[in-house]
């Protein structure tokens, strides 16, 4: 039986670097993932996940088994968001597609078209992902977030108000707000 | 509506409002179709560019993991925590700590009662200053005070009243007259009627209740040891 983050965390606690490693792998494309959709930088998402870990990796003696190890993570990449996003002041808009991403050379516009069947889907995924790439960017960051973890990272409304330490009546209406600017960007597409 | 077809498509509704309300969006064309729309949003979002991590940021993160040893304060500090983790669900493991918390506070209640001098049944609880009891005080001081005041006539007053040279008689009669008289050295005459109040005000029952009074309500006892040593005669004898 697979344990959960909770025991991995205290097993890390106690010297197990194994669970530390699975940890890494259990939430990792998911961390990057989200800092990636809040500023589709992804020099930036990296580095902002390694230092995730690496702060998780110091503060592992704070972590309190009786609390949610995705709530305490995801406080964390908030914080450091925070810290380095808005310290930098400059958000990338846009990131070129011929950026190489893995070590095979591949690039995110070949990773993009991975999924593709023809060139025509090629196309529309591409043109969707731009879409959805400029209608993020267009939300406001306090309905971006609470959008990328509800949707993107699958958090409850009671997590990201945790998280993000607003009521849950705030995280619901912020919500409905990023859907609602979404529909209207997106509503070419979407009919 | 909207709110209600979001908390829906994000699994946010309990069992039986998700069930009413995909009853009422299969009723409504209107509501199908704005879920419909939702539900296309939701997945252009999720077909949106997806990013792997690195593998060399796995490999640095695990090295970084082996180099750091694990301190043994926050392994300390952890356990607690732990217990509480592996018997959270316990119904037993909750019984036992509230249980152990009664005896803790019950121990605590008798100990401080047992352990106080007196009798932890018998003491007045004021409620303010100004509720206690007055109590005078009758010093001793003032008492050899006054029989040093009534020595000093008295061998006057003999020769006046005509028993000059039956002093010593006289003064043995009056020594055990006065030893009757005499009331002990350390006690105390409440002049005011013991009030006995059973409140126990907001600051707590220990803080309000006053200390036991010795002696309070006994009778007063002549000391006659002690004025027997400290007799004028024995002294001059």
């Amino acid at each position: 039986m697979p344990r959960s983050d909770g025991e991995l965390m205290v097993a890390f606690q106690e010297g197990d670097q194994e669970a530390f490693a699975t940890l890494y792998d259990r939430h990792g494309r998911a961390l990057i993932n989200f800092f990636y959709k809040m500023c589709y930088d992804r020099a930036l998402a990296e580095d902002l996940m390694q230092d995730t870990f690496l702060k998780l990796l110091r503060s592992r003696g704070r972590y309190r088994p009786e609390a949610s190890f995705k709530t305490f993570l995801y406080t964390v990449a908030k914080n450091l968001w925070i810290d380095r996003h808005r310290s930098q002041k400059a958000a990338p808009k846009t990131v070129s597609a011929d950026l190489r991403v893995q070590e095979d050379g591949a690039t995110i516009g070949d990773l993009l078209d991975a999924g593709a069947e023809s060139p025509v889907e090629r196309l529309a995924d591409r043109e969707a992902a731009d879409l959805v790439r400029k209608a993020l960017l267009d939300l406001p960051e306090a309905q971006r977030i609470v959008f990328v973890m509800a949707e993107a990272q699958g958090l409850r409304y009671r997590e990201i108000s945790e998280i993000l330490e607003i009521p849950v009546g705030t995280v619901k209406s912020r919500m409905n707000a990023a859907v609602t600017h979404l529909r209207g960007l997106l509503g070419r597409v979407l009919r | 509506m909207r709110q209600e077809l979001i908390d829906l498509l994000l699994g946010e509704l309990p069992p039986a409002e998700a069930e009413a309300l995909k009853a009422r969006v299969s009723a409504e064309p209107g509501l199908r179709r704005e879920l419909a729309e939702l539900e296309s949003l939701f997945g252009l979002m999720r077909r949106g560019e997806a990013v792997e991590p690195l593998p060399a940021t796995r490999e640095a993160l695990v090295a970084a993991a082996a180099r750091a040893k694990p301190p043994l304060l926050p392994r300390l500090r952890a356990i607690p925590g732990l217990v509480a983790y592996r018997f959270r669900t316990s119904v037993r493991f909750r019984v036992a700590v509230v249980s152990l918390a009664a005896h803790v506070i019950l121990i605590a209640i008798l100990a401080n009662m047992l352990l106080r001098p007196g009798d932890p049944f018998d003491r007045d609880i004021v409620v303010t200053w100004k509720e206690a009891p007055e109590e005078r005080v009758e010093p001793a001081q003032d008492f050899e005070a006054r029989l040093a005041q009534r020595r000093l006539p008295r061998s006057t007053r003999l020769r006046q009243y005509g028993v000059d040279g039956q002093e010593r008689a006289i003064e043995r009669g009056l020594e055990t007259l006065l030893a009757k008289q005499r009331p002990s050295r350390f006690s105390r005459r409440a002049t005011a009627p013991r009030r006995r109040t059973r409140a126990v005000t907001r600051s707590g029952w220990r803080a309000a209740t006053s200390s036991p009074r010795r002696g309070a309500g006994r009778p007063t006892e002549p000391c006659s040891r002690r004025s027997s040593r400290t007799s004028p005669s024995r002294t001059r004898s």
